[in-house]
């Protein structure tokens, strides 16, 4: 499949790849690391036309859709949204994803790539209507970078920059076509006066996945070639570049994003990925019951940041193996302090059976260090605890760190 | 369209090798880089290793995968490009020429004969 700006990435000389049935660019003529310090920096500009958009129509609609999400969608205004998970009924995740609420009983949630299909079907088979999978309408632009919102305001004016995190503001189409676009600059607030699907609107919303300031654009797929040529040309003095996936990775990496079909596979809770926190317990929603049980268990694996020393890169897959060379036993206490979970086993100390795997594993440009997401035995989830990284024939020496590995 | 120079031999696992008197000097080849996007690390051989055909003999890390170096013949290594430490990004911006890998000592030059004429790798590509 092709998003409506496959030939534009052509153009800009992009090296395209599979990516879950998308050709998508990977990255651009400058390369992944000058991307990835063009959106630390300055500016960058994302195509994630392959991201979904489905809406949910209705009241019951709505009540059912809260049933579905581990965070509380209930409780937010219109013109907000919120990061939740999607579970199944045995706890594991089947994707993250944002949801907009558009209007008092019409909720708009995009989805990854890879898992339009699995969440329509999840939809469909837990809302018996209203469910209106728009995807192969829509494209989604990113602008990220400290500099987006100069860029973003000089189309749609100043109004843009109080848009403010996950929360997101209309604009209305004048006029478009091949080579141009003209947006009105008046900001228009979210209400139940708005028809998302009918209006000839732009959604401009304060999220993204990079960890800087910026914003994600939902677009008609008419609107996508000449925002994204117009937002190059108002941009370029600021330093905007088009970015691909390969930094839009090590972006998010930095960050400790999940990445779906990554982190989490279909076998894994919320809370076995570092997301307690997208949890709000005190509303019912499917998986619910297995999540209050590893809760009480404590028996679960953690998602943990490993920072690696030395030169080297684990990469997913690559096992854990706990640290080793504790000579004296008294030494593993203070690696290890008692705490309500308890202190590892001895024979786990001296043993070299792997105790997790990396999930994602890459250089961090802005640290200039090898970086992994790892899901291991929450014994040795502990910030500072030393670990061996082993890939293939390989072993690295890599040191728990709290999240984000980039502290801003 | 992958820079594939005249007078080198090639491997299928994309390695170039040049003739330099009786020693080989190595690297790995455009369209190697290009795959591999920015180099951030390499891992060198040592000066002194005795190297085995499609043995690994050193990695090449970048900001998308991680990839072995094949020795292409039989051999000793005799010198390493220590720039590559701290400016592995020498690959992607001249890898025939300051982004070589190391020179060997062949056990036979004869073996370089066996390796894909740069009409054939061209072939390979395609």
């Amino acid at each position: 499949m092709k998003t409506p700006l496959y030939h534009e990435h052509e153009k800009l000389d992009a090296k395209l790849v599979d990516f879950h049935g998308w050709m998508m660019p990977i990255q651009y003529s400058t390369g992944i690391l000058k991307e990835h310090h063009a959106v630390r920096t300055a500016a960058g500009i994302f195509d994630v036309s392959h991201m979904g958009e489905i809406l949910i129509n209705g009241g019951a609609q709505s009540r059912s859709l809260q049933k579905l999400c581990t965070n509380d969608i209930s409780t937010i205004n219109i013109g907000k949204s919120v990061y939740t998970h999607i579970l199944n009924e045995k706890g594991a995740i089947i994707d993250d994803t944002i949801v907009f609420k558009t209007g008092d009983e019409q909720y708009l949630m995009v989805p990854n790539a890879a898992s339009i299909d699995k969440i329509h079907s999840w939809l469909n088979k837990n809302i018996s209507e209203g469910v209106n999978n728009l995807s192969n309408s829509y494209s989604c632009l990113a602008v990220q970078g400290p500099k987006s919102a100069d860029i973003l305001s000089k189309i749609f004016g100043q109004g843009i920059r109080d848009i403010g995190r996950f929360k997101f503001a209309y604009y209305n189409v004048i006029s478009t076509n091949s080579d141009n676009i003209e947006i009105d600059k008046d900001i228009i607030l979210p209400s139940n006066d708005i028809d998302f699907e009918v209006d000839d609107i732009i959604t401009v919303s304060g999220t993204g996945y990079t960890g800087e300031e910026g914003m994600e654009l939902i677009i008609k797929n008419e609107h996508a070639v000449p925002l994204w040529n117009l937002l190059f040309k108002i941009g370029a003095g600021d330093g905007l570049i088009p970015i691909g996936l390969g930094a839009r990775d090590t972006l998010r990496l930095e960050m400790g994003y999940l990445l779906s079909g990554t982190d989490f596979t279909g076998s894994h809770s919320s809370l076995e990925s570092n997301c307690s926190w997208v949890v709000k317990w005190d509303h019912d929603f499917i998986g619910k019951d297995v999540l209050v049980k590893q809760k009480e268990e404590k028996l679960h694996q953690r998602l943990v940041g490993i920072m690696l020393e030395g030169k080297g890169v684990a990469r997913p897959g690559a096992q854990i193996l706990p640290p080793i060379g504790i000579a004296d036993p008294s030494q593993a206490d203070n690696q290890f302090p008692q705490e309500t979970e308890g202190s590892p086993p001895r024979s786990d100390i001296f043993s070299s059976e792997p105790i997790g795997t990396v999930t994602s594993g890459n250089f961090s440009p802005s640290l200039e260090k090898a970086i992994a997401l790892a899901r291991i035995d929450r014994k040795y989830a502990k910030a500072g605890t030393e670990l061996i990284l082993q890939q293939g024939k390989r072993k690295f020496n890599g040191i728990v760190t709290r999240l984000p590995f980039l502290k801003k | 369209m992958s820079n594939v120079p005249d007078g080198l031999k090639y491997t299928e696992k994309h390695e170039w090798v040049k003739v330099e008197g009786d020693l080989i000097r190595i690297g790995i080849t455009d369209y190697a880089q290009s795959e591999l996007t920015d180099v951030v690390y390499v891992e060198l051989p040592s000066v002194g290793d005795d190297i085995t055909p499609d043995v690994e003999m050193g990695i090449v890390e970048s900001v998308k995968s991680t990839s072995d170096v094949f020795s292409p013949i039989a051999g000793e290594v005799v010198e390493i490009n220590g720039d590559l430490e701290d400016t592995p990004e020498l690959i992607n911006e001249d890898c025939y020429a300051k982004g070589w890998i190391a020179i060997i000592k062949p056990a036979d030059i004869g073996d370089v004969e066996k390796l894909l004429s740069p009409e054939r790798y061209k072939e390979l590509l395609d």
